[in-house]
C-alpha cells in the first residue's frame, strides 16, 4: 500500500482473508501436546498394571485390534484412501509383531529370536507386498527382511537357513520389480543398500584370520547364498527391467566380493589386507562405473566416497613409526585429492554443467 | 479376484496369531510342573533389566563332561525329594527331557577338574512390582523356581518362590 501498488480497499480485502483462512497453528500445537500426555499416560497406566490384567484378555484385546487394523485396510482400500490403507497396514505389520511379543511374555517363551521374527515374516510379507503401495510398507517389509536375515545370519540356523539369509538383499531388489509403485522403489533402494553395506563389510574379513576349517564351514551356506542371488538376478535380467542394467552388474560384483572374502582361506597378514582393499576397490569401481555410465550421479558419489572412506582407512592401516605414518597421510591424501578431482570432472560431464 | 487376495493375505496373519495362542495353551496344559531349587547367579547383579538371573541348584548326575561342547540336555528326575538333571547327548531320549537351548538356559563348564560343579543357569521376567521380593528370595539362597517343561522339551519359568521344606 505504501508503494502505491494497491488501495485501502484491496488491502483489507487481503487481510480478511488471510485472517480467514489462517490455520490457529499455536491451538493446535498445545491440543496435539495435550493429546499425546492423555497417550502416554493412558500406556504408563496399563504398563503398571500390565501384570494383574488376565492373559486371556490382553491376548483377545490384542486379537481385536489386529483385525480391526485388517478390516480398515480392506475397508480403505475399496475406497482408495491411499494414506488410510497405508497407515492402517503399517500399524497391522507393528500389531502382529506386537503379538508374537505379547505370546512370548505371556508364555515365557524364550530362545533364539530368529524364529519369531521368521514367523512374522511368513505371514505379514504376502499382506505387505500384495497391498503395500507407499515407501512406508517397503522400508517397512525390507527393514524386517533384513532384521531377520541378520538374526539367521547369526544365530543357530542350518547352512540353508543362512544361505537365504546372504540372498536377502538380491531377493528384495527382485521383488521391486513386481511391485512398481513405491512400495517397489523402497524395497529396491533398502536391497541395494543391504548388499553393498554388506559387501564392503565382509572385506573386513580380509583382515582376521580365515583357516581352512573355517573357510570350509562357511561354504555351503555361501554356495547356496551366491546360487539364490544370482537367480534373482537372472530373473530379473529376463523381465527387461531398465534397472536391471544397473543393478545385475552391480549385484553380481558384490556376491564375487563377499564369496572372495569368506571363501578363501587367509591368514589377515597385510598380502590379504592388500588384496581385501583391492576386491573393494575394483567393487566400488565397477559400482561407480556402471552408475556413471547409466547417469545414477547419487551412486556414483556414494561410489566415490566408499573408496575415498577406504583410502583413509590406509592411513590407519601403516600407522607404525612417524615416518610411516607421514608417508600414509601424504599418500591417502593425494590420493584423496585425485579422487575428488575426478568425481568433480565426471559430475560436470554428466550434467553439462 | 484381487480382493480375494487380499483378504487372504489379511487374514493369514490373524489365523497364525489365534493358531500360535492355541498351540502353546496346549503345550502348557499338557506341561508337567517343575520346582527346582535356584540361587541368585551373579550376587553383584541379580536383576539385570526386568530379568532376573539364577543358577539351578539341583543336583547334577550322568555325563557333565558332554556339555564342554554345548551339545548336552538335561533329564530330570525326583530322587528322594530332590530334583536330578542328568546329563545326556543332546539328541539322546529320556523322559522329562530339557533342551538348554530352547529355554533360555546358559551353562559355565568349569573345566575337567570339577565336572561336578557344572553350573547351569537362566533368567525370569520380573514384574516391577516382584523386583524387590525376588531379589531378596534368590540372594537368601532359598528360592525355588516354579517351571514348566512342555512336550517340545522347553522348560518355561513360571515363576519364583521361596522355600517351604518341600525341596531340600
Amino acid at each position: 500500500m505504501a508503494a502505491g501498488l494497491i488501495d485501502t480497499a484491496t488491502a483489507d480485502a487481503i487481510r480478511a482473508h488471510e485472517a480467514a483462512a489462517r490455520t490457529p497453528w499455536g491451538r493446535w500445537a498445545v491440543i496435539a501436546l495435550g493429546l499425546l500426555a492423555v497417550a502416554l499416560g493412558i500406556a504408563l497406566v496399563v504398563a503398571a498394571n500390565w501384570w494383574t490384567i488376565p492373559s486371556a484378555f490382553k491376548i483377545a484385546v490384542h486379537l481385536a485390534l489386529t483385525v480391526a487394523a485388517a478390516v480398515t485396510v480392506y475397508r480403505a482400500d475399496q475406497h482408495e484412501w491411499f494414506w488410510t490403507r497405508e497407515g492402517a497396514l503399517f500399524l497391522f505389520a507393528a500389531l502382529v509383531l506386537g503379538g508374537i511379543a505379547l505370546q512370548a511374555q505371556i508364555f515365557q517363551l524364550v530362545g533364539e529370536s530368529w524364529r519369531m521374527l521368521c514367523f512374522w515374516l511368513v505371514m505379514t510379507a504376502p499382506a505387505l507386498l500384495l497391498i503395500g503401495r507407499s515407501r512406508l510398507n517397503g522400508y517397512a517389509l525390507a527393514l524386517m527382511a533384513g532384521w531377520t536375515a541378520l538374526a539367521v545370519g547369526t544365530g543357530d540356523a542350518s547352512d540353508l537357513g543362512r544361505g537365504v539369509a546372504l540372498s536377502v538383499p538380491v531377493i528384495l531388489i527382485a521383488l521391486s520389480h513386481a511391485a512398481s509403485s513405491d512400495f517397489g522403489r523402497g524395497l529396491r533402494e533398502a536391497g541395494l543398500t543391504f548388499l553393498l553395506a554388506g559387501a564392503s563389510l565382509a572385506h573386513i574379513a580380509w583382515s582376521v584370520s580365515i583357516d581352512a576349517g573355517e573357510a570350509a564351514a562357511a561354504r555351503p551356506s555361501l554356495a547356496i547364498g551366491a546360487a539364490l542371488s544370482f537367480m534373482a538376478l537372472a530373473l530379473l535380467r529376463l523381465t527387461r527391467d531398465p534397472v536391471a542394467r544397473v543393478v545385475v552388474p552391480i549385484g553380481c560384483a558384490a556376491i564375487v566380493a563377499v564369496v572372495l572374502a569368506l571363501w578363501i582361506p587367509h591368514d589377515g597378514e597385510w598380502p590379504s589386507r592388500l588384496l581385501g582393499a583391492i576386491i573393494y576397490a575394483g567393487l566400488w569401481g565397477v559400482i561407480g562405473w556402471v552408475a556413471f555410465r547409466s547417469g545414477w550421479t547419487g551412486l556414483f558419489g556414494v561410489a566415490v566416497a566408499a573408496l575415498a572412506a577406504r583410502l583413509f582407512i590406509v592411513y590407519f592401516e601403516i600407522f607404525a613409526s612417524l615416518a610411516m605414518t607421514g608417508a600414509g597421510l601424504i599418500g591417502a591424501g593425494l590420493l584423496l585429492i585425485v579422487l575428488v578431482a575426478i568425481w568433480r570432472r565426471v559430475i560436470v560431464k554428466v550434467k553439462g554443467v | 479376484m484381487k480382493r480375494r487376495w487380499m483378504a487372504l493375505a489379511l487374514t493369514l496373519p490373524i489365523a497364525g496369531l489365534l493358531a500360535s495362542v492355541l498351540w502353546h495353551g496346549w503345550q502348557i496344559r499338557s506341561a508337567s510342573e517343575w520346582r527346582i531349587p535356584v540361587a541368585g547367579y551373579d550376587p553383584r547383579d541379580l536383576l539385570a533389566g526386568h530379568y532376573a538371573q539364577f543358577r539351578f541348584g539341583w543336583r547334577v548326575g550322568g555325563r557333565p563332561q558332554l556339555c564342554s561342547s554345548g551339545d548336552c540336555a538335561f533329564c530330570l528326575e525326583k530322587r528322594e525329594g530332590a530334583v536330578v538333571a542328568n546329563v545326556v547327548p543332546r539328541d539322546a531320549d529320556c523322559d522329562n527331557k530339557v533342551d538348554p537351548r530352547k529355554s533360555d538356559i546358559s551353562i559355565v563348564w568349569p573345566g575337567e577338574t570339577s565336572a561336578s560343579g557344572l553350573v547351569a543357569a537362566s533368567r525370569i521376567y520380573i514384574p516391577e512390582g516382584e523386583a524387590e521380593r525376588v531379589t531378596r528370595v534368590l540372594a537368601s539362597g532359598r528360592g525355588v523356581l516354579v517351571a514348566r517343561l512342555g512336550k517340545d522339551r522347553r522348560l518355561s519359568a513360571v515363576r519364583i518362590d521361596e522355600l517351604d521344606g518341600a525341596i531340600r
